[in-house]
């Protein structure tokens, strides 16, 4: 596939990724452990984020930014990185069935209960299915169209929350014991930070490649620096006890915002960014998926696995967890270390194919 | 009505691709007479006056009513029968000389081939035959009636040369010459249509078009394998991508100075016979928003203005879909007091907001398409009143809610924003479907079209070139002139460089 | 091609299977603008809604309001053992469904938030995906939420309207900023150690009824208002007392949730007249310090003031005379502050949330005394330092007594 993106474009799909993954959730997770001192906790999942990415991304530099399927071939071998591969398009089909399940979770909580969810993932999997039809560069154009859009909305929702924000509801500083925070930096480090690395399979593609391994961190520090920041504000606005209890914190606070008589309800804007982004994190997942089902089955083209997938994606998402309780346990408690599983077998990887190389 | 005069043109070349006959000219005028008239059918305007000296012997054939028959006389006939009775005869001449001798003011082609030498005869050239020879001399004179050069109708503006094409190729060629007295200004003829034979004009600036748009611009019109083509809309549909999209990707207008601006970007235009319509190709989607008075007005009033096209063209596509979606889904993203009075509204409604909404619309489209039907006395009024008196009383009669009527009215003044048509056309149609999205998913609904119209958006190439630029591949130095028009002394403009698309 | 076909078939039949589930039209609907809360016979709860009825303004577009009612609001009562059971039972008489996102107040009776309690309520409320966190929280004095909502009161013709409007423009002697909604109380309950207040509303003449609309008609717009009381104090989730409306505003100040612009009226030095200020801008912090065992609340408040009733014998353009009416205003400021503690004290109870300000400023210290918080609540000092200054004396410079 000729395929060339330039570095604002890979740039907006790691921030779009990291943002809007957790934005309207990540008050919750990390205050239920960590109560006040939440955003420790987001800051800490940060830099452990940042620190994981630079390893794998350095690695990746060092073999000299192959595709990651590829990387895998080459570093272990035909028949362990055959497996490796297929567990990866796994893992990625399994992450955009969990965020299709979130969207339609977020739908039918908090906009309209007594739709039924299936409406609102078979249409999202339509539009990510006619993306993936276009190609991956297309991918890549819209979200370099739409981020300026969605930046805004998301600087503009977090601006007019600061009227309503405390500073005392975040004290007492640091009261909470480390192991708290540390549980709170748990859940939240899975869902944004270590699933960034599928991003690794677009590289490759990016037409210059200097610098590339800080403009990935940059897009990563943004994107983990607003997630921040909304933690703070949401925080302050509510207590720690009343967001520890809300299922979409950030929403919730939307909605008390009333500017004048007229803009009372302005958490129409952060819906519709949320919406927008969750669509590129799950095509960036589907179509990393498409491209390790294209190299593994070498064909030229992956336009044939597309309606397959989706519909496997939909019946993952629906059959996986049958109760919304399961699914937030399992996300909470379960998905870091599996995960972590995979980041540690890519890492182990890497390494013995740079060894390798030496020898 | 004009008496359209054509004196002193270059013959035009001949477009490849035309299959030559096998006929050849015979040196008697005669029988070439003969077999034209037959060919021809021997139609009831097809002249031939042949002139005799001596045993000299030529023959003047043309179409009646499309060349100017009192010159005939003066600029042909008077000169070689002159120049007969100085010389005795024509013999002693050879074939290249005879053309430099007579003095004619017109210029004179020759050739040897009797179909081509028919084509240019229905055209509006005049055939000269002269016995002995075995070639036949195309001199061109033409005139016919034709419409006099006025504003175009479907862009009108407040500032700015009101001169537009009309519907003969070579009046339309002289507007485009005047505006760009440049010796790197090109014109490339071509004919389509196996039957209508319609001859058509590429346009470009040498050096300063895209080379890669105007390869690909001569490979469509030259695959182009249809019977007839009246306007440029049919030979833009021939030659965009093969697809189902509801965008246009070729630009049409009627304006010599957005044609002569678009020249000078590197963009190729193609004029066609018997239409005002001039194509320009390759386009962009933004390209459809900017009028040309944006750069003959303020730089901060046509930024406004060009604003207030982007979010009217938002407002035709999506007005009636978000009525929809909130009125049905989203009730409480509505201000309390507008709720409680859009439910007064609703009291005694029989439909439901979406068919209220397609109602509405429905009726509106009727309407409009009549009002442009209609004969120029009374279509104005006719939509006006109608539009203003079926709203009044569909909702005295309490089958549709005064917000619909609203709604309705709002969106379709807003898809009159725009200053081309074709660009409206599509928010039309997109409307409707929109609209149905809207009433299954809500604003999720409205979301997800959206995503799938700018990924198809995005996807379009127009001749080769993405559609979207410069919003997607982004690119901030082409930023000046898609949302806002910077002022022209942001820019240095003598050094233009090549831009394309 | 043939894929196409399908995916379009596939999406036409998702489209009219799945889709078009969740949407309700207008008419509908009927639009809660207010909840009450009563005390019914035994265990259960009695829910009052309040409701618009869009006749009434249909009436007025011409369409088809041939024969409809002209009254603006409706109420409906329901009973049930909890709350979800009382909207459940009220579908059965209510025609069109119940939409709370428009809700502007929950008023709850006083018998039923003294002798039952809030805590039962609170859970539906929060949970409901269309209601908000911002609505009001409201007690009814000396009478029940229905007699409340039932009201029909002049001008706004509907009493939800009239207390927003009531709290956010004329925001009453009372002087609350924005209000409490039912968020803040629940925070102050569960998240924080405090005990909630709440906005008191009562019925300006006790025994009128006007649920009528012709009561509207007479010019007398007393009997059919319902006016802001002194807020009502809360220990854990049972009510127990009332503020005065002065005492109110006092905790309004000291909390920093007070109106930006507050009316008060003292005495004079001499005692003879009075001084009515329009204070504005006041500012300040009202924090608790422990020292070993003795807890003081220092509060220290300044702000400007404009002059806009004087019945002293004070010449106001001398210095003299200025700082007399400072000193008196800051004083009657002062001594209103201090009865206010004094008066949560007495109760044993912390309405300013005393504790909490201690527990986030001063974790340490607060660990080794928690336990002794009701000895240190009652010896607590309070020292207050009000300074309040003459920002503008009004159109006039001299009263009239002092003028002859």
């Amino acid at each position: 596939m000729n395929l060339q993106v330039s570095r604002f474009q890979f740039f907006s799909i790691v921030l779009n990724f990291i943002i809007y993954s957790s934005i309207l959730m990540a008050p919750g997770i990390t205050v239920i452990n960590a109560k006040q001192d939440g955003w420790l906790s987001m800051l800490l999942a940060l830099g452990v984020g940042l620190a994981a990415n630079f390893l794998y991304l350095m690695l990746f530099k060092k073999h000299g930014y192959p595709s990651l399927f590829e990387l895998m071939d080459r570093s272990a071998g035909k028949w362990i990185g055959t497996a490796l591969n297929i567990v990866i398009v796994f893992y990625a089909l399994h992450l955009t069935a969990m965020v299709v399940r979130n969207l339609s979770n977020f739908m039918i909580t908090d906009v309209s209960p007594y739709s039924s969810p299936y409406i609102y993932q078979i249409l999202i999997l339509l539009v990510v299915a006619y993306t993936s039809y276009h190609g991956v560069k297309n991918l890549f154009l819209i979200s370099e169209l739409f981020t300026p859009f969605i930046s805004l909305f998301v600087i503009g929702s977090l601006i007019v929350i600061i009227k309503h924000f405390k500073i005392i509801e975040l004290k007492p500083f640091f009261y909470n014991p480390p192991s708290a925070i540390l549980e709170g930096a748990y859940s939240t480090l899975g869902f944004p930070f270590i699933e960034i690395m599928l991003a690794g399979a677009f590289l490759t593609y990016v037409k210059r490649k200097d610098k590339l391994v800080s403009i990935a961190l940059s897009a990563i520090a943004i994107g983990g620096a607003v997630l921040v920041i909304t933690v703070i504000l949401v925080i302050g606005n509510d207590s720690a006890y009343i967001v520890a209890r809300e299922s979409y914190p950030t929403y919730s606070v939307m909605r008390d915002v009333s500017l004048t008589t007229t803009f009372k309800r302005v958490e129409i804007i952060i819906g519709i960014a949320w919406i927008i982004g969750l669509f590129f994190k799950i095509s960036t997942c589907f179509c990393v998926a498409m491209m390790g089902i294209k190299h593994l089955s070498k064909s030229k083209t992956f336009r044939g696995y597309i309606v397959p997938c989706a519909i496997l994606v939909w019946a993952m998402s629906n059959g996986l967890h049958k109760t919304f309780i399961d699914f937030t346990n399992f996300v909470s408690m379960d998905w870091t270390l599996y995960w972590f599983t995979l980041y540690s077998f890519v890492i182990i990887t890497m390494l013995i194919g740079l060894a390798r190389k030496r020898a | 009505m004009k008496i359209y005069r054509n004196k002193n043109k270059q013959a035009k070349e001949k477009s490849a691709g035309k299959h030559l006959d096998k006929d050849a000219i015979s040196p008697e005028v005669d029988e070439n007479i003969e077999t034209i008239k037959q060919r021809l059918g021997d139609p009831f305007d097809f002249m031939a006056r042949s002139y005799s000296y001596g045993k000299d012997r030529f023959a003047l054939c043309y179409i009646d009513g499309m060349v100017s028959k009192d010159d005939l006389e003066r600029t042909i006939v008077y000169p070689l029968m002159d120049w007969l009775r100085e010389n005795d005869s024509f013999d002693t001449i050879g074939d290249r000389d005879f053309r430099q001798h007579i003095q004619i003011p017109t210029k004179m082609k020759e050739t040897t081939s009797l179909s081509s030498t028919m084509d240019d005869l229905l055209r509006g050239n005049i055939v000269l035959f002269v016995q002995g020879r075995r070639q036949a001399f195309i001199a061109s004179d033409q005139e016919w009636a034709t419409r006099a050069i006025s504003e175009p109708e479907s862009q009108t503006l407040i500032r700015g040369p009101r001169e537009g094409f009309v519907e003969t190729l070579s009046i339309n060629a002289t507007l485009i010459r005047r505006r760009i007295t440049n010796p790197a200004l090109r014109f490339k003829s071509f004919v389509i249509g196996k039957v209508t034979k319609t001859q058509i004009l590429v346009t470009y600036i040498e050096g300063y078009v895209n080379e890669n748009a105007l390869k690909e611009v001569i490979n469509r019109i030259e695959s182009v394998d249809t019977l007839e083509v009246y306007e440029t809309g049919m030979l833009e549909e021939l030659m965009e991508e093969k697809g189902y999209s509801p965008f246009p990707t070729i630009q049409s207008t009627e304006r010599p100075d957005v044609v002569c601006s678009a020249l000078t970007e590197g963009k190729v235009s193609i004029l066609m016979e018997g239409t005002p319509f001039v194509l320009i190709a390759p386009t962009t989607f933004m390209s459809f928003f900017q009028a040309a008075e944006d750069y003959y007005t303020r730089f901060d009033l046509s930024t406004f203005i060009r604003m207030i096209r982007f979010i009217s063209f938002w407002i035709s596509l999506a007005l009636p879909a978000t009525y929809v979606a909130l009125t049905t889904f989203h009730q409480e993203l509505i201000p309390t007091n507008l709720l409680v009075s859009l439910a007064a509204q609703r009291e005694g409604i029989p439909f439901p907001a979406l068919i209220e909404a397609l109602v509405m619309e429905g009726v509106f489209e009727i309407l409009r398409e009549a009002g442009i039907r209609m004969p120029r006395q009374i279509g104005p009024a006719v939509s006006i009143v109608g539009a203003i008196v079926i709203g009044e009383a569909a909702v005295a009669a309490g089958l549709v809610s005064p917000a619909i009527v609203i709604v309705v009215s709002l969106t379709a003044i807003a898809s009159f924003a725009n200053p081309y048509y074709s660009i409206s056309g599509s928010a039309r149609l997109l409307r409707f479907i929109l609209m149905l999205f809207a009433a299954s998913a809500g604003i999720f609904g409205m979301i997800v079209f959206t995503l799938a119209l700018f990924i198809h958006l995005v996807s379009l190439k127009s001749l080769g070139q993405p559609f979207l630029s410069p919003l997607a591949p982004l690119s901030v130095k082409k930023q000046k002139d898609a949302f806002f028009r910077f002022p022209l002394w942001w820019e240095d403009r003598k050094k233009k460089k090549k831009v394309g698309g | 091609m043939k894929a196409v076909y399908t995916i379009f078939i596939f999406t036409v039949m998702v489209f009219t299977l799945a889709g078009c589930s969740g949407r309700i039209e207008l008419n509908d609907l009927l639009l809660i603008t207010s909840v009450g809360i009563d005390k019914g016979e035994g265990d259960r709860v009695k829910l009052t809604f309040q409701a618009t009825n869009p006749q009434a303004q249909a009436g007025g577009q011409g369409s088809s309001g041939a024969g409809g009612s002209t009254n603006p609001d409706y109420t409906f009562e329901s009973e049930g053992y909890s709350v979800n059971e009382a909207v459940n039972n009220a579908r059965n008489f209510i025609s069109r469904k119940l939409f709370f996102s428009q809700m502007s107040m929950l008023v709850v009776g006083e018998e039923m938030a003294k002798e039952k309690g809030v805590k039962e309520i609170l859970d539906f409320l929060e949970r409901h995906y269309e209601i908000r966190d911002n609505y009001f929280f409201l007690i009814a004095k000396d009478s029940s939420a229905k007699e409340i909502l039932s009201t029909l009161t002049p001008i706004e013709n509907n009493s939800s309207k009239t207390i927003e409007k009531l709290i956010n423009i004329s925001e009453g002697s009372v002087g609350i900023k924005d209000g409490i909604t039912l968020e803040n109380f629940i925070r102050w309950l569960y998240g924080e150690k405090r005990s909630p207040v709440a906005l008191g509303i009562k019925k300006k003449e006790k025994n009128s009824n006007v649920s009528n609309f012709d009561t509207l008609n007479d010019i007398d717009g007393n009997p059919n208002s319902i006016q802001l009381t002194g807020l009502a104090l809360f220990n854990e989730d049972k009510q127990v007392d009332w503020f005065t409306k002065k005492e109110s505003s006092a905790w309004g100040v000291l909390t920093g949730r007070s109106a930006d612009i507050q009316n008060f009226t003292f005495h004079c030095p001499d005692g003879d007249g009075r001084i009515g200020i329009l204070l504005k801008d006041i500012k300040g912090k009202a924090v608790p310090t422990l020292k070993g065992n003795q807890l003081t609340y220092r509060i220290k408040m300044s702000g400007q003031m404009n002059l806009q009733e004087m019945s002293c014998r004070l010449k106001l353009t001398e210095e003299q005379g200025a700082n007399a009416i400072q000193t008196a205003v800051s004083k009657g400021l002062e001594k209103q502050l201090v009865e206010t503690v004094r008066k949560a004290q007495k109760l044993k109870l912390d309405f300013f949330g005393i504790q909490s300000q201690l527990f986030k400023n001063h974790p340490k210290s607060w660990e080794k005394q928690k336990d002794n918080w009701e000895a240190l609540y009652q010896e607590m000092k309070v020292k207050a330092d009000v300074q309040v200054y003459i920002e503008s004396p009004g159109a006039r410079l001299e009263n009239n007594y002092e003028s002859k």
